[in-house]
């Protein structure tokens, strides 16, 4: 189960491993190299596109294939790597990206308000986070989103 | 003074309630220590050698009576009874119970105060000038502009989990008292030939384990670009700082790293995408702020008030060291020392900080304002009334005309307090003051800043001091090491290290040899540490050096009679 756009629902992605050969179909998502290598390929087959990126992957070579990514996972190897909150942000501003944009790895409930308001829509939970609790608990306060460029305020 | 508005307040309120959310969580064991440290430190809460300690954030050093009685509050009924004033304008508690932090918050929150973003890889609390809109001749003051950005930095959801912490100054027009070199960005209010505002912009200074002066990053950033510009800064640093290793994560090892030019490509870059793809204008965004922010309603008919009689002795001194001229006549600037023998640098009792409310109620437009080396000031004090709050303070034990000379001692709580420390550094300021009793010398020597951390975090400032004391790991009691000639401002010069470490008890002797060398070698008029950049590093070393092997053979034999008083 992921948290998406507010509702707990189950994730109709599947990720595919670097040694694994090509599923048929379905919305697939890949690791980054294996992604950038064959972008022009899997960009062609029918079904959902996604690729997930890790803090220090660089988002130049998947620029091209934004409007076709219907998936971006941004990977949190710890909370305290703050480096895609950055990443999310230039992606829905700069780059004006309209599809997913999904949080992995250690995302817990006290940084989901931060990751909303940099344009983030899905979470997949560690499994010691319960999705519900998380929907039901405390919301981290109000910021200051006029002068922080929030993307809530005109999501 | 900036107003709360009913947002600001609800923000603190809902910071307390999911606060309060988090600590229950932990102590019921949902959530790991490892969970907790980073939600507990953007609290400014963490765990010190007897309790938890907690930071309370005194924006921009500004506080009024009723904040300052908040905190005595907590100080009688939370802690032991005081609390701690720090170098960066912030007070400590160092005695609270964890299960009791929540309730603290709440009633921090009451009077508009709270604990964000005193610790944590998170940008921090905003500094500037204590002078700042206080003195004849300042003419933009730089306090609306910390205000919008504090609001800017708190909470901001993209910097707040930054590869170390993050501090920024900002500095009045003509005279940096705000220390910019020594932030990881400073800001210098400025005015463009067309009379435009805006800022002459500092990166990468800091002190701590390398110490570092900030570089110039821009001549002149237009002032209504200050917010897109700022997190253009903070975007770079967010995506490029190092995170493999604390002691190389601050923005200034980028800088050093990358070179001042690239660096600074990169922000310009960055910046020109923000302005393309959503632009903030800083400059309404502060009339908004401007308009909340109140300024006393000072008596015009004061102006031409003299004290009567004319002062003597006591008062008259207190007066001289103790008190400035204000930008309006008829008013002055009254410092505090919260130093002396029997107090820790930069406590304050519950007692005290009621009192001190009370003045600041009936004399002083109930205003008060924190400094960079732990003391306070009663900003407004109308001339009038000058001897009735000196009468107050003497009673206090707080009328010490000290302000500025060797025994305005800064000091971090050190070993006795801090899990970081090496050495003692409360002891030591005490030995050091208990040495220099003699007004009429202090005096004569004027203005020479010492500064003693107890690590090289260096908490209180000690490369940036006439003369720094920093504690160093050694075997067997406490060891420091004496650096001098340093000094923060325009002319900001880190202080150099004159030799190898000594015993804590050896160091009022050296200090006293210094004191002594300078004082007979300095040319008239001449600061500490110009005289040390005139006569040479050298010189003092091989005086302190040499009389220090000298009372190693000879033992004790009694200390210079100046000191004496």
């Amino acid at each position: 189960m992921i948290i998406l756009d507010g509702q707990l629902t189950t994730d109709h992605w599947r990720t595919v491993r670097d040694d694994e050969s090509l599923p048929p179909d379905g919305n697939l998502l890949f690791g980054y190299e294996r992604f950038v290598a064959n972008a022009l390929f899997y960009s062609q087959r029918p079904g959902g596109l996604g690729v997930i990126l890790q803090p220090e992957d660089s988002l130049e070579p998947i620029l091209p294939w934004l409007g076709r990514l219907n998936l971006i996972g941004l990977h949190f190897p710890r909370v305290a790597d703050g480096r895609h909150y950055s990443t999310a942000r230039l992606l829905r501003t700069r780059h004006g990206y309209q599809g997913e944009l999904r949080a992995t790895g250690e995302v817990y409930r006290d940084q989901l308000d931060f990751m909303r308001r940099v344009g983030f829509n899905a979470f997949q939970l560690p499994e010691s986070e319960d999705p519900q609790a998380v929907l039901n608990g405390v919301r981290s306060p109000r910021a200051y989103p006029d002068l922080q460029y929030d993307l809530l305020r005109t999501a | 003074m900036y107003q709360q508005d009913e947002w600001d307040q609800a923000l603190l309120r809902e910071r307390v309630a999911e606060f309060r959310d988090q600590t229950q969580r932990f102590l019921a064991g949902q959530l790991t220590e490892d969970a907790y440290r980073p939600l507990r430190l953007m609290n400014g809460l963490y765990v010190q050698r007897h309790a938890p300690m907690l930071r309370v954030a005194i924006p921009y050093g500004v506080l009024s009576s009723d904040q300052l009685r908040g905190l005595a509050h907590v100080a009688e009924h939370h802690d032991r009874g005081y609390g701690h004033f720090t170098t960066r304008q912030n007070i400590q508690f160092n005695w609270l119970t964890l299960a009791s932090v929540p309730d603290v918050l709440a009633e921090l929150a009451e009077v508009g105060l709270h604990a964000i973003q005193t610790s944590g890889n998170c940008i921090r609390n905003v500094t500037t000038d204590p002078l700042a809109g206080l003195l004849p001749g300042e003419v933009d003051d730089p306090r609306p502009w910390c205000e919008l950005i504090r609001q800017w930095a708190t909470l901001n959801p993209e910097f707040t989990f930054l590869p170390r912490k993050f501090k920024i100054a900002v500095s009045g027009r003509l005279h940096d008292r705000a220390a910019c070199r020594i932030h990881d960005l400073g800001l210098e209010l400025r005015r463009d030939e067309q009379e435009k505002p805006g800022f002459r912009v500092w990166v990468g200074g800091g002190l701590g384990r390398e110490p570092h002066l900030a570089q110039c990053l821009r001549e002149f950033l237009p002032a209504d670009d200050l917010i897109d510009y700022l997190t253009a800064v903070l975007r770079v640093y967010n995506q490029a700082g190092r995170r493999d290793h604390l002691y190389k994560s601050r923005i200034k090892i980028l800088v050093k790293s990358l070179g001042i030019e690239a660096f600074s490509n990169q922000v310009e870059a960055t910046w020109q995408d923000i302005r393309e793809t959503r632009s903030i204008s800083a400059l309404a965004a502060l009339a908004r702020i401007q308009a909340r922010f109140t300024e006393p309603a000072h008596d015009p008919a004061l102006a031409d008030d003299r004290i009567e009689p004319t002062p003597t002795g006591a008062f008259a001194r207190w007066l001289r060291y103790n008190t400035r001229e204000h930008r309006v006549p008829g008013y002055r600037v009254v410092f505090i020392l919260l130093k002396g023998l029997e107090r820790a640098p930069g406590d304050l009792t519950a007692v005290e900080m009621r009192v001190l409310a009370d003045l600041a109620d009936q004399h002083g437009f109930s205003r008060l304002q924190t400094t960079h080396d732990q003391n306070l000031l009663l900003p407004h004090i109308p001339v009038r009334a000058l001897r009735e709050v000196w009468q107050t303070l003497d009673i206090l034990g707080l009328a010490n005309p000290g302000i500025g000379t060797v025994n305005d001692v800064t000091a971090c709580p050190g070993l006795d307090y801090c899990n970081l420390a090496n050495a003692a550094t409360l002891p030591l300021a005490q030995q050091i003051q208990q040495r220099f009793q003699d007004l009429d010398y202090l005096h004569d020597l004027g203005e020479v800043h010492l500064k003693i951390s107890g690590c090289m975090n260096g908490c209180a400032h000690h490369h940036v001091a006439d003369i720094g004391l920093l504690g160093v790991e050694k075997q067997g009691g406490s060891w420091f090491q004496l650096l001098l000639g340093g000094r923060a401002g325009a002319e900001s010069r880190l202080g150099r290290v004159l030799g190898p470490a000594l015993r804590a008890e050896q160091v009022p002797d050296a200090i006293e040899t210094i004191l002594a060398l300078y004082a007979a070698r300095r040319l008239s008029g001449e600061p500490f540490a110009e005289t040390v950049q005139r006569i040479g590093l050298k010189t003092f070393k091989e005086t302190v050096y040499e009389q220090h092997d000298h009372s190693r053979r000879a033992t004790h034999h009694g200390s210079l009679a100046h000191s004496e008083g």
